[in-house]
């Protein structure tokens, strides 16, 4: 196990230096950013000189721009992201209660396609040709063109508004009535929950769904042309063995290499739906907080996403190392 | 299929004829090229329909200004988008009502009662006191109308004026007695002895010593001013003029003391033609009375005596002639014909209204207007308007209002017309455009509702108009129930409460029932797809602010067209500069870029181009570079891969023998043979680039200045009619879908074409 030690050790350094590339990134930005917190200030004839400078000097906005950067960095990287700008308590009691939520709703949600899709990706590819194949791949091919933003709405319009089946908003909602369980039992909380993240998340697992499908699809169609495949075949294994032990199984691999872009799109894809659904997550907190220049928010929220990306990225390279020996060596 | 060998050419320099040659040689290479690229690409159905549905787009693109159903900034006129409040209150059967008169004292907020008086031909006044409140049969319109409370008239009474005055209709009825020569008019009042309700009773009577043919025009409400609360009326005949100056009647008023003041003018000399007019109703200096005769206007002063302390007006008396104008225009003099010749009062202008600074107009129906000096006569401007479009016209009213002379009048082809004439040059507007003609002739004076800025007109076909400030039609209204057989009576700003103030105007349909209609209601915008009453038909429907759904998707198209391919051309470019250089160079270089190809493919783009867009500020400019810079990365590591493999090539050795640079083998003999990949993922990058700037700009980033689908449904998004118009949601996320799922198609197809591996299958 030297090489795959080595190998974590490598990518664990890779990931680290990408971070700190992105977050000097997002620093040089942040400060080119036209209007400082401290301007909205300005605004307010109540506001004192002495106020302004106590915030200016709060955020550090008084420093030359490198120690404002080293602070930056040591700020970030010891996930101290200090106090929110519009609503004066710690960005991080903010982040405690979004990340959870955004977590749930988009990684079970790539988790989801990612399975589903892997598994009807491989099934198309090997009856290629029917109804069911070019089926999957006109929708997948419709849906992964759909602005997230729209299909949110219309299942909106459909499901929650229309139907009544599901809420229009939120999270969670104590007065809700749910079958079996009373209010503020475990048992209500999680349905209701559960009730509150369906919609957004089927539309974000339809979404990824579509390009994962797209993706086996084609990676399965280049294995079944593979002289193993016939072998295993004209051996008389079992079709289900031969398409998923041995057909599966190799076409994942690119599958599993592209994972970090389908993984960005879906984090761009719950950012949009959370507003859509105007659901209480990362995604929301980032928009509200761009708009009314909360910068140690949004910075701390990008952190936390490019994070999330980053740590999604290490560990399909992990899983990725598993499966392919080769990449260990 | 593209890839070729080839030599170096010689270095020597080539003349203009090789030139020619060389670049016939290219076209016909890059000819043969595309016919075998089209070739592959036309066996791909879903590659032919992606390219059609470009084209469509592509079409609709640069066809908006002919395809589109209206202009690009086309709004729903108000008559489609806007629901005016209105009551319908049955009247009294059996009667031949002709004229609403309005309602008094409509500002004053503490007075309990108000009053629509209503005249019929047979002589009888029916006054409706009207209250303030709700009533569940008016409940929109928020006042409420009791019984009707009958005036009993004279017999032979024939209407000739009324004036709303203060608590007062000053109004005036007229019988004659043709034996004697002599009439009488009538005032009624309406006094509030308690405070539920109001009586109308006959308060005064006045005998004239003849039987008038003229009388002050009264009823636009601009051609009397009263600051000192009083009014003067003037009445005339061939050679007399009866003048009467008086008080508003006040509950105070015993019934016995009289504040009138009545002054008789004969004119031997010459004939009356028109209204006579009494000008400066302050009573305060300079008052002056005007009268049209057949040899032109004269003019009086009328001498005003007041008491040192009080200023209370004790005595008004007509002094003497100050002068005459006879009717010139350029240089010619033009006949005067009796009762056609139309004196309006004073309308200031210029930086000060002090006196000196007012001018009286007259207007005669042949289309001329003039405007004389008040105090000297002199004359200030003459004109004959000229429209825009009409031949010719005849005026019938012309009044001062606060932006214009109004001018009414019939066209020679028989519409009526209304028109605004600029107080200092008698000009139509810049262009002779401030005008608008309608079917039908008015049946009255356009009204001016302060609050709006607007006009309220009627015709006798029973329309009801509102014009703007530059006397176009903002609205039409008709009464329901069969047309209004009445002129339209503009009763005021009627204040119920805050939110519930209002223009009210009203006339009598057919169906003998009074319509209340106000200027307060709902904009019932989006509109759902049909044709509506100004008889536009919105095939997708509207938008919130009346714009067309489908003309906005297809200007949107431009911007959608624009974004999406030049955003891909640039992205693609840095692609594949930094593919090429990479994967030719290798080494460090080669380390470094990828690198930063592999940071750039782990961003979150969409996350930081929401900052992105956030510093730069929302443009399609900054849409387009935004994406450039973040979408680099995948054709980046393609290309790189791609170059790699033909750097070993054969044709790329014998180049480099026989002695190319580096720049010449990497953008001479790589670069083309990259080409198709840079164009597929150029296909691939359009159809990213319209998704994304469709997201940027629902979630509020885009560019408000620009018409783009993603706008289209931000606006219905912040508009909050997400739920319920179906109309504006689907149509802009179905062309975004279409458009996008275009580009990929043709991308997919040409990676076939591209990768003859994929071909096989």
């Amino acid at each position: 196990m030297a090489g795959m030690a080595r190998y974590v050790v490598a990518r664990s350094i890779q990931t680290f230096i990408t971070l700190l590339i992105i977050l000097t990134l997002i620093f040089i930005m942040f400060e080119s950013l036209p209007a400082r917190p401290q301007d909205l200030l300005r605004t307010s004839p109540a506001i004192q000189q002495s106020q302004i400078d106590y915030m200016t000097s709060l955020y550090g906005y008084d420093r030359p721009v490198h120690e404002r950067y080293a602070m930056y960095m040591v700020n970030m990287l010891t996930f101290d992201f200090g106090i929110s700008f519009s609503r004066a308590i710690e960005v991080s009691s903010i982040l405690e209660e979004r990340i959870p939520k955004t977590l749930l709703l988009f990684g079970g949600a790539t988790i989801l396609a990612y399975v589903i899709g892997i598994y009807l990706g491989a099934l198309i590819a090997w009856r290629r040709g029917g109804a069911l194949d070019g089926g999957t791949v006109v929708v997948s091919l419709v849906f992964y063109n759909m602005p997230s933003f729209w299909i949110g709405l219309i299942f909106l319009v459909i499901f929650a508004s229309q139907l009544d089946w599901f809420p229009l908003t939120g999270w969670y909602d104590a007065t809700d009535s749910m079958p079996f369980f009373a209010s503020g039992t475990l048992g209500f909380k999680i349905l209701d929950i559960g009730w509150h993240l369906f919609l957004p998340m089927l539309v974000l697992l339809l979404l990824s769904l579509a390009g994962t499908i797209l993706l086996m699809r084609t990676a399965m169609l280049d294995v079944i042309g593979e002289n193993y495949m016939i072998t295993a075949k004209a051996i008389g294994l079992p079709e289900r063995k031969v398409l998923f032990k041995h057909g599966a199984r190799n076409a994942m691999l690119p599958v599993v290499t592209s994972f970090i872009i389908a993984f960005v799109f879906a984090i761009g894809g719950a950012v949009v739906l959370e507003n859509v659904f105007s659901f209480p997550g990362m995604g929301q907190l980032y928009i509200q907080s761009l708009n009314q220049l909360d910068f140690p928010v949004a910075e701390a929220t990008l952190y936390i996403i490019t994070l999330m990306v980053l740590l999604g990225n290490f560990v399909a390279d992990m899983l990725y190392g598993y499966l392919d020996p080769r990449v260990r060596i | 299929m593209m890839e070729e060998t080839k030599t170096d050419e010689t270095s020597k320099r080539p003349d203009a004829r090789e030139l020619q040659e060389a670049g016939q040689k290219a076209i016909r290479k890059f000819w043969k090229n595309f016919k075998a690229t089209w070739k592959l690409y036309r066996q791909s159905k879903t590659g032919i329909a992606g390219l059609a549905i470009v084209v469509g787009f592509f079409i609709m693109a640069l066809g908006a200004p002919w395809l589109a159903p209206y202009d690009k900034d086309f709004r729903a006129p108000a008559t489609d988008t806007f629901v005016a409040d209105y009551a319908l209150l049955n009247l009294t059967e059996g009667r031949d009502w002709t004229r609403l008169l309005g309602l008094t004292d409509s500002l004053n907020r503490d007075h309990p009662l108000e009053g629509i008086l209503a005249y019929s031909e047979e002589g009888m006044a029916t006054v409706y006191p009207v209250t303030r409140g709700t009533s569940a049969e008016t409940e929109e319109i928020g006042i409420e109308i009791s019984d009707p409370l009958a005036i009993n008239l004279p017999a032979n009474a024939t209407y000739m004026n009324h004036v709303l005055f203060s608590t007062t209709f000053f109004y005036i009825v007229n019988t004659t007695d043709p034996v004697a020569g002599t009439s009488t008019l009538y005032e009624y009042s309406s006094f509030i002895p308690t405070a539920t309700a109001s009586t109308y009773e006959l308060l005064r009577q006045y005998e004239l010593p003849f039987v008038p043919k003229y009388n002050s025009n009264l009823w636009n409400g601009f051609s009397f001013v009263y600051p000192s609360g009083r009014l003067a009326l003037a009445f005339a005949d061939d050679h007399n003029v009866w003048m009467i100056s008086k008080r508003a009647a006040t509950i105070y008023d015993s019934g016995s003391e009289s504040f009138d003041y009545i002054n008789n003018l004969t004119i031997d000399d010459s004939t009356i033609i028109g209204n006579p007019v009494v000008v400066d109703g302050d009573f305060d200096n300079g008052s002056m009375l005007f009268v049209p005769t057949d040899v032109g206007i004269r003019a009086y002063r009328l001498n005003v005596t007041k008491t040192l302390v009080t200023r209370t007006v004790t005595d008004i008396t007509i002094e003497g002639l100050v002068w005459t104008s006879n009717y010139t225009i350029d240089g010619e003099t033009y006949e005067p014909v009796a009762g056609n010749n139309m004196l309006i009062f004073p309308f200031p202008y210029g930086p000060t209204t002090a006196l000196g600074k007012e001018y009286v107009a007259l207007a005669a129906t042949d289309g001329t207007v003039a405007a004389y000096d008040r105090v000297t006569g002199n004359l200030t401007w003459s004109t004959k308007p000229m429209l825009t479009g009409v031949r010719s016209f005849d005026i019938t009213s012309l009044y001062s209002a606060p932006d214009f002379l109004v001018m009414v009048g019939q066209t020679n082809d028989e519409r009526g017309m209304i028109a605004g004439l600029d107080k200092k040059t008698g000009r139509v507007g810049e262009n002779n455009t401030v005008f608008t003609t309608v079917s039908g002739y008015l049946n009255s004076d356009p009204q001016y509702v302060a609050g709006q800025l607007m006009y309220v007109f009627s015709t006798d076909e029973g329309a009801i108009y509102l014009a703007n400030s530059l006397m176009k039609v903002n609205a039409t209204f008709s009464a329901p129930g069969g047309g209004a057989v009445t002129p339209v009576a503009y009763l005021g700003n009627i204040y119920i409460e805050m939110s519930r103030a209002g223009n009210y105007f009203a006339v009598v349909t057919e169906s003998n029932q009074l319509f209340l209609e106000t200027l307060t209601g709902v904009n019932v915008a989006p509109l759902a797809p049909g044709t509506y009453p100004s008889g536009n038909y919105y095939p997708l429907g509207t938008d919130y602010e009346g714009h067309d759904i489908l003309t906005q998707l297809m200007w949107g198209t431009r911007a959608e067209l624009l974004v999406g391919i030049t955003a891909a051309f640039f992205s693609v470019v840095i692609g594949t500069i930094v593919g090429l250089v990479a994967g030719f160079y290798g080494g460090m270089l080669d380390d470094i870029l990828m690198r930063a190809t592999d940071v750039m493919l782990s961003l979150p783009y969409l996350v930081i181009m929401l900052l992105f867009a956030a510093v730069f500020g929302p443009s399609l400019l900054n849409i387009i570079i935004i994406f450039a810079i973040l979408s680099w990365a995948g054709i980046a590591r393609v290309i790189r891969s791609v170059t790699l493999s033909f750097k070993e090539r054969a044709f790329v050795d014998a180049a480099r023998v026989a002695g190319a640079s580096d720049n010449r083998l990497i953008f001479k003999h790589i670069g083309p043979n990259v080409l198709p990949y840079t164009f597929l993922y150029m296909t691939f990058n359009i159809s990213g680039a319209i998704v994304t700037e469709a997201i940027l700009a629902f979630l509020g980033f885009g560019d408000p200045t620009n018409i783009t689908w993603g706008m289209m449904l931000q606006f219905l998004q912040i508009s909050g009619h997400t739920l319920d118009a179906p109309w504006w949601l689907l149509p802009p996320g179905i062309a975004i879908t279409l458009l996008s799922l275009a580009f990929y198609l043709m991308g997919r197809s040409f990676d076939e074409v591209v990768n003859p591996r994929l071909r096989k299958r």
